[in-house]
């Protein structure tokens, strides 16, 4: 009797303590989200309602009517995104896969140097970038924030790639060449399914990098608005003396909507992926 | 193909990738942290050999008696590891208890607090200056009708509030991916070793203490080691929502360097800018190494 | 054969030099009303009118422009007309980044303008840019707050202070004076305001830091005594954010632009205006800070006859008229005054005070690193670190490091 009651106890306790958990992590979503919805012609309330008081879809058709290019930029946020995980993925999973799988000389410091290489940021090394991208003469185009994010994005991504691949048995790959297969072919064949999960991984994680980070980088390296990820566009609904935070916020809530999506559909895979087990 | 030579062939994308565009640029900044520069005429500049160097620890700003780069530096440090002794703890804590089997919609819950994480970090810090706002914010409001404050009150004002609050919102962001991380490492735990213990009669705690976490500990310092590294480099979060402020309160390495590059005209400098932050790639080289050799040795152990 | 080769490539040459000349790079702010549409607008109409001409417009949000300048700069692609903040213009001059005007500003054209605005953008003897867009300041209160707490429209610094004291019932909710406390731009010029209404000044016309002189010192004690009355955790609001406060009514009164006013009005605030009195140890009964926005061609540029052209066709009167409706910003142009849509009781204050303007940032060639070393002293004062005399030394002493 006594172990059933503290076992309903816990239960009820742990849900509590999931509910607050979940309150802190979601909070300024949720505020986000009442402010967005809120009609903008209406005065502001000091303090805060707890619960919307009206809601309006407006904010968010007004959102595109004050920055046109709303479109665009998403787009372009889009294709940065796309375009950072499938670079990321093209280099890291060979990567991986000969740091795993070979032993040859330059493979233990090649490996320090993948996670060495998680500490730099973007703002650190953004002048030298300018520089080379411009000497290449890629500037002011889409590749050029591509391959400047793709850069910070493959060490984390050839680490995991590594990790996992590390749990699979060889094997499996030994069956392959056994059958006849060469090289490229076990890895396209063999490897590459049952390495989903990591892939999974990857891919989301370059992509929100690529969706939501790049804003500096696209800022150096792109002149043309046209190219702009979706800062740019936000921006625009910051007055010089007076923000419009609701269709800010509409804009913000839409922008962060589809890579939250995107993620939703493949988080299971993700912990699996990120489980590698071998990150030791 | 010979099998000696695939893996070369294999790497050769990553080894350009990390030589142009890390190595080479990592380069050039050390080299420029030779010279003085200013970024309106970066080619017009002078070879000052160490002088930048010197600077570092000769250039007291504000407080004439401290260096501006030593303070910035161990702010960070501080802030550092304020924010990462949270992320670790509520992120463990946060895996335990997503794990466990007294709750009911893990599935759920682990979708939404992943969330944030795909929320970029300057619109996330925009999110929260408004949440805390003394006058419009949720989080006031709430607090308000609760009765546990009588007045508004501001989160941001104060130097040691604001150094706080930022700290928190920069473990907010940096939660979810600690939190898969530890699920991960946690669910690589084979049940059988639980199931062991339970037979021999040991209560949940001690399985806890026991079984949970010595086995959990490697991912625990890889992962505490890798948010290290990357929470040295945490701008944006700071920069929306203080810039550095109240009177420098929050006024960390990135936030220093970025002002020596672009706000100091007459003080600051490219060259100067670069010297501090081979100085951060040096410092963070040397606590990692230090890191590593601390689990090497828990290892052993 | 070599001739005709020659012949080709001087021709070849000809048509690049002339296709060079017909295309005007431009570099324009959006955010802060500016956005792509109106300026694109413009420059299409221009090329229109002007064929063979093209018009590259390149946009960068205000926070990023000053970046994006000096980078463009420092690479050697600058454009041909940048649109800058005039207090810009000592550092970009110092640099040699832009040309001087005069020889291109008519005397007909200086005419247009308020003496004050030319002001603004001279330096060292020259004018370095045509205004564009200018801003003044007033305050702005609330008609039902002030009936209900029975105060009247200060006229000078000690009924300010009486105004904010009585206005401010923190137990209703209600906050006397709005005042932004953040480490941001605008807190530095709200400071200003009340810097500039008591006669004082950042540096003196030879560029050295007064701004310590008792006039500056008592402004930022009457700042810090302000601040007893505004609304709580004032160092972490700006100007920016006070408009919304201002809207829920819960505040009396506080200085911002007209649009602003404009926007509280509609959001059903009894609105009414006042010049910002002068202070006591000024000669002028009112004063604002004049800022102004201007347009400027780069020294890197080919075009300059070109690029004088487009700029005085953006700022003819009809243009500019247009655009400062549009925009809501305060009319540079003398004549402006009398048209019918500036003789609203919105606008008078604003324009009224231009009589009593000082420019913003004259002779300040880092205003960046100024502007740090004011927000460091008007922070120590409000946290109590210091008085306001030792905060303000500090600060002149930076400064005229600064300066040098």
């Amino acid at each position: 009797m006594r172990r059933r009651h503290s076992r309903v106890i816990k239960k009820v306790v742990y849900q509590i303590l999931a509910i607050f958990f979940v309150a802190f992590m979601l909070l300024p979503i949720y505020q986000m989200l009442v402010t967005a919805l809120r009609p903008a012609d209406l005065p502001w309330q000091a303090p805060a309602p707890l619960f919307p008081d009206k809601i309006t879809l407006k904010n968010f058709s007004h959102a595109f009517q004050l920055v046109p290019r709303l479109p665009r930029y998403l787009l372009n946020s889009f294709i940065y995104g796309i375009g950072v995980s499938l670079l990321s993925i093209a280099i890291a999973i060979p990567s991986g896969y000969a740091l795993a799988r070979y032993k040859f000389t330059i493979r233990k410091p090649l490996m320090i140097f993948v996670i060495y290489a998680n500490m730099f940021a973007p703002i650190m090394l953004l002048v030298p970038i300018y520089t080379i991208m411009k000497t290449i003469g890629i500037i002011d185009t889409y590749f050029s924030v591509i391959l400047a994010g793709s850069i910070f994005t493959i060490p984390l991504s050839t680490w995991l790639t590594v990790s996992y691949m590390q749990t699979i048995p060889k094997e499996i790959e030994e069956a392959g060449f056994v059958d006849g297969c060469n090289q490229f072919n076990v890895i396209n064949r063999v490897v590459l399914p049952l390495m989903a999960p990591a892939l999974v991984a990857i891919f989301i994680y370059s992509f929100i990098t690529g969706w939501s980070q790049q804003f500096i980088l696209a800022l150096v390296l792109i002149k043309n608005d046209k190219l702009m990820p979706i800062a740019q566009g936000l921006y625009q609904f910051f007055s010089r003396s007076s923000v419009r935070w609701n269709e800010l916020m509409a804009a913000i809530l839409l922008s962060t909507a589809i890579p939250i999506f995107l993620f939703l559909l493949v988080q299971k895979y993700i912990v699996k992926g990120l489980t590698s087990g071998s990150i030791k | 193909m010979r099998r000696k030579t695939v893996p070369y062939i294999l790497i050769i994308p990553l080894l350009i990738a990390f030589f142009a565009f890390i190595g080479f640029p990592l380069y050039k900044v050390f080299e420029t942290s030779f010279y003085k520069a200013s970024f309106l005429n970066p080619l017009a500049r002078q070879f000052v050999g160490i002088e930048n160097y010197k600077w570092l620890f000769n250039f007291c700003y504000p407080n004439p008696d401290v260096s501006y780069f030593l303070m910035a530096f161990g702010r960070s440090l501080l802030w550092v590891a304020c924010s990462v002794i949270l992320k670790v703890i509520l992120g463990l804590l946060a895996a335990l208890l997503f794990d466990s089997p007294y709750l009911i919609g893990k599935k759920v819950y682990r979708s939404l607090i992943i969330i944030p994480w795909a929320i970029p970090w300057a619109m996330a810090a925009m999110m929260w200056a408004w949440t805390l706002n003394p006058e419009f914010g949720i989080f006031n409001s709430i607090l308000l009708r609760l009765g546990v404050i009588s007045s508004p009150t501001s989160f941001l004002a104060s130097p040691s509030a604001a150094f706080i609050t930022t700290f928190v919102i920069d473990a907010w962001a940096g939660l979810p991916f600690m939190i898969i991380m530890f699920l991960s490492g946690l669910q690589s735990i084979p049940g059988s070793l639980y199931e062991a213990a339970r037979l021999d009669g040991a209560s949940e705690i001690r399985q806890l203490f026991k079984i949970t976490i010595p086995m959990i500990k490697p991912v625990m310092l890889t992962v505490s080691l890798l948010s290290m590294v990357w929470t040295f480099n945490s701008f944006d979060i700071i920069w929306v929502l203080t810039q550095g402020g109240p009177l420098r309160a929050t006024e960390t390495l990135p936030i220093a360097i970025y002002n020596t590059s672009f706000r100091m005209m007459r003080f600051g400098g490219i060259g100067k800018a670069s010297a501090m932050t081979i100085a951060q790639v040096l410092l963070i080289t040397l606590i990692s190494i230090f890191y590593i050799k601390t689990m090497r040795e828990s290892d052993k152990a | 054969m070599k001739k005709l080769v020659g012949v080709m490539l001087v021709m070849l040459l000809f048509a690049g030099m002339l296709l060079a000349a017909q295309t005007l790079r431009v570099l324009m702010p959006i955010g802060g009303g500016y956005t792509i549409e109106d300026q694109q607008a413009i420059a299409e109409e221009f090329e229109k009118d002007n064929p063979g001409v093209k018009i590259e417009m390149e946009f960068v949000g205000w926070d990023n422009l000053w970046n994006k300048i000096i980078t463009s700069i420092g690479s050697g692609s600058a454009p041909d007309i940048m649109y800058i903040g005039s207090r810009w213009i000592p550092a970009l001059a110092d640099l040699g980044a832009i040309i001087p005007l005069d020889a291109y500003i008519t005397a007909e054209k200086k005419s247009l303008y308020y003496d004050t605005v030319w002001d603004t953008v001279q330096y060292n003897g020259s004018y370095w840019g045509v205004v564009r867009a200018m801003s003044t300041k007033a305050f702005i209160y609330n008609k039902d707050l002030f009936e209900k707490y029975n105060v009247k429209v200060p006229t000078n610094w000690d009924e300010l202070l009486e105004a904010a004291k009585k206005l401010h019932n923190p137990k209703f909710g209600i906050y006397g004076i709005g005042m932004s406390g953040k480490r941001f731009v605008s807190t530095v010029t709200q400071f200003q305001q009340y810097l500039y209404a008591n006669g004082g000044l950042i540096v003196d016309s030879t560029g050295k830091a007064i701004i310590n002189n008792e006039n500056g010192v008592q402004a930022l004690e009457f700042y810090n005594e302000l601040a007893n009355y505004a609304q709580s955790g004032m160092l972490e609001w700006k100007r920016e954010d006070l408009i919304k406060l201002f809207e829920t009514g819960k505040l009396g009164m506080y200085i911002d632009h007209v649009h602003n006013a404009e926007a509280a009005r509609e959001k059903g605030i009894n609105v009414g205006l006042f010049m910002i009195p002068g202070g006591p140890l000024s000669d002028k009964p009112y004063s604002t800070v004049i800022v102004t926005d201007c347009i400027s061609i780069s020294s890197q540029s080919r075009n300059v006859e070109l690029a004088v052209k487009f700029m005085n066709y953006m700022t003819s009167f009809e243009k500019q008229k247009e655009w400062d409706l549009k925009l809501g910003f305060v009319p540079p142009m003398v004549k402006e005054k009398d048209l019918p849509e500036f003789q609203t009781d919105l606008w008078k204050p604003y324009i009224d005070a231009i009589q009593y303007g000082t420019p913003e940032a004259i002779n300040i060639k880092d205003w960046e690193g100024v502007q740090e070393a004011i927000v460091d002293a008007i922070q120590t004062v409000l946290l109590e670190q210091a008085t306001a005399q030792e905060a303000l030394d500090t600060a002149a002493y930076i400064i005229n490091l600064l300066q040098r």
